[in-house]
């Protein structure tokens, strides 16, 4: 072998080696926090563990998350170190990870992550495993709990907007991945916009993931071309070109889980306001005193709300749509409970 | 099935065949002269991000289609850096170029985006918009311009490669690279042409999937295109008329997983939602073993 064919075998490796530096460093989707100093009282160290990258800017329900984490950080002082873009399938393992380096809780913030959850807060009973999204039981450890939304009455708020929202009678649904928490949601949706609006015809498509923003455009547009003026994605980042198919379309979107205005001011009609924020809240309020126990906290439609409508809808279309949210929320308005299975067919 | 249920149909193809049109075409240039293009998802992804940069801070669309041909141009150049003058393993090398990408973009546009709100870019427009009514009359104006382009590079990259003597000596290089440099030619120089055009065709992607399609950039929003355009040129047997049609075939499959739910046949979307990559799969069984060219992959010391 010369010596020039070696010179370059070793710059190829050091180019590789340089690459993989990169993507360790670019890719690297964990933010540290800062050590306390050793004079102060210690923080409560918490960490969230997300699947999708960039929860601040990804679909409604990171967002409301993400404003979750910064009211624990500004409020009440905690540390909170977060991982970005950790795969379900090691999720456990990356809980594991911060649950032996002595954080004080863990954070789910994802109802696919449930597995991770049950598998994990057995193995660390001294650690905190938390869950904030839809969960039906806890695992067996003393440290666990949930604070669980009803999505079928989160999706009937839905509803309740998109029936008097829509002008030619047709609303679409568009969710990412057919999970059950998803058919639980539109199916509060349907059953509340059919209670207002008999006629109305409900359009219930999946993409097949969150993110894939080409997919979400045509599958907008495709339920604009079938007659619906007014769309709901329940979804992640793809939901981007959900918008994007409503500017093209002439449609108006309900934002999912967070005020979502700013993405697409000129489609937004208002947004279903999820108060993960309030979750957040009760959460390091009841740490903090120390009442923090195991048990399901039920997340009813007082943890629901709607955003602005910043004129999108006619004055007297806005003042029935608050109408029939506040009777929901006071439990006036009772939504008839049926789950459509059918709407993931067979 | 009306006439317009059939436009509306076809300009879905068109919309989501046509990233996959310049993707392959970029994969196809370099394996005829002998670089296996595995880098494609990369350029690709690196082309989406400065397109949408470049139109969201100039306003003008056409300057994001520019921008994707820098940065195409540039990928283009490194990976012919590491395959072509080192040189490196092609196949560990593009995946390893992927990954970078991967993550150089969405490190990129994390930083651009905090704290802000979402870039949104001006899209390139097709004359009629594509949530709006067709007739089968108006495909041509359903689409953006990237299409007929993508449409017409076809063509030329075909005269180029099957017409004319430059191409016939481009092809040589794939077949057998000795027998090239034995023939006076510079393998080197042609091959690291041939990334550069590669890595162009690419970034064109990237920019059709996001200027021509959906204005904006979310990480990885490629979603694996890339390697579906890899597919296609297998599956076209390194012809550029056969890898567009797998890409249209690919793209047929697509819009026809939606339009099968809105169909309603009762059945778990997930069936639906295959259907691109089952019909990716038989069409690439159904075609046999293709034998693509014979130096492809191969690296050509120097000196």
């Amino acid at each position: 072998m010369s010596k020039r064919s070696t010179g370059r075998r070793l710059l190829a490796g050091l180019l590789v080696l340089w690459m993989v530096g990169m993507l360790a460093g670019c890719g690297a989707a964990e933010e540290q926090a800062q050590e306390p100093a050793a004079e102060e009282k210690p923080k409560v160290r918490a960490a969230i563990i997300f699947s999708i990258v960039n929860p601040a800017r990804a679909g409604g329900w990171d967002r409301a998350d993400w404003a979750g984490i910064q009211l624990l950080r500004e409020q009440y002082g905690w540390e909170v170190t977060v991982a970005e873009g950790v795969p379900y399938a090691q999720t456990a393992a990356t809980a594991a990870g911060y649950a032996e380096k002595g954080y004080d809780l863990v954070i789910f913030p994802d109802a696919g992550q449930t597995e991770a959850f049950f598998e994990v807060a057995p193995k660390y009973p001294k650690t905190w495993f938390v869950m904030m999204s839809m969960c039906e039981k806890l695992p067996n450890s003393p440290r666990v709990a949930a604070w669980s939304p009803d999505l079928y009455a989160y999706g009937a708020m839905v509803g309740l907007v998109a029936a008097k929202a829509t002008e030619t009678g047709t609303i679409g649904l568009i969710g990412g991945v057919p999970v059950p928490a998803l058919i639980t949601l539109f199916s509060g949706s349907i059953e509340a916009a059919k209670l207002v609006r008999p006629d109305v015809e409900v359009l219930t498509y999946f993409v097949g993931d969150w993110v894939d923003v080409a997919k979400h455009r045509e599958l907008a547009a495709l339920q604009i071309q079938e007659g619906a003026d007014v769309i709901f994605p329940e979804t992640g980042p793809g939901t981007l070109g959900c918008y994007e198919a409503a500017k093209a379309g002439g449609a108006k979107i309900i934002g999912f889980a967070w005020d979502m205005y700013e993405d697409a001011p000129e489609v937004i009609i208002t947004s279903v306001i999820f108060d993960k924020p309030r979750m957040y809240r009760d959460l390091a309020e009841q740490f903090m005193a120390g009442t923090l126990e195991k048990k399901i906290v039920h997340c009813g439609p007082e943890y629901f709300g709607l955003a602005d409508f910043r004129g999108s809808l006619p004055e007297d279309t806005i003042k029935e749509i608050k109408d029939l949210v506040s009777q929901l929320q006071k439990g006036e308005l009772i939504i008839p409970v049926v789950i459509h299975e059918e709407i993931v067919g067979k | 099935m009306e006439g317009q249920w059939w436009a509306e149909f076809l300009s879905a193809v068109l919309r989501a065949a046509t990233p996959l049109v310049f993707c392959a075409l970029g994969v196809l240039v370099c394996e005829r002269a002998g670089i296996l293009n595995i880098g494609v998802e990369g350029s690709m992804l690196l082309g989406a991000l400065a397109a949408v940069l470049a139109a969201v801070y100039s306003g003008n669309p056409w300057m994001g289609v520019v921008a994707a041909l820098g940065v195409g141009m540039l990928g283009g150049m490194i990976l012919a850096l590491l395959t072509v003058y080192l040189p490196a393993d092609q196949v560990a090398t593009g995946i390893a170029f992927n990954l970078v990408c991967l993550g150089v973009t969405s490190f990129v546009y994390k930083l651009l985006v905090l704290g802000g709100v979402q870039l949104m870019a001006p899209a390139l427009r097709a004359v009629r918009a594509p949530g709006g009514p067709v007739s089968l009359l108006d495909l041509a104006t359903a689409v953006t311009p990237l299409t007929w382009i993508a449409l017409l590079l076809v063509v030329l990259i075909w005269i180029f490669l099957f017409r004319t003597g430059p191409g016939l000596l481009w092809r040589s290089m794939g077949e057998s690279a000795r027998a090239a440099h034995a023939a006076g030619l510079d393998v080197h120089k042609v091959r690291t042409v041939a990334a550069v055009v590669g890595g162009l065709l690419s970034a064109l992607g990237g920019a059709a999937l996001t200027l021509g399609w959906v204005p904006t950039f979310t990480d990885n929003m490629t979603m694996g295109r890339g390697f579906i355009a890899l597919a296609a040129v297998y599956f076209g047997r390194w012809h550029p008329g056969l890898a567009l049609l797998a890409c249209l075939l690919f793209g047929a499959g697509e819009a026809l997983a939606f339009r099968a739910q809105a169909l309603g046949a009762g059945l778990n979307p997930y069936y639906y939602l295959m259907l691109p990559y089952v019909v990716t799969l038989v069409a690439v069984g159904a075609t046999g073993r293709a034998i693509g060219p014979r130096d492809a992959g191969k690296p050509y010391p120097r000196g």
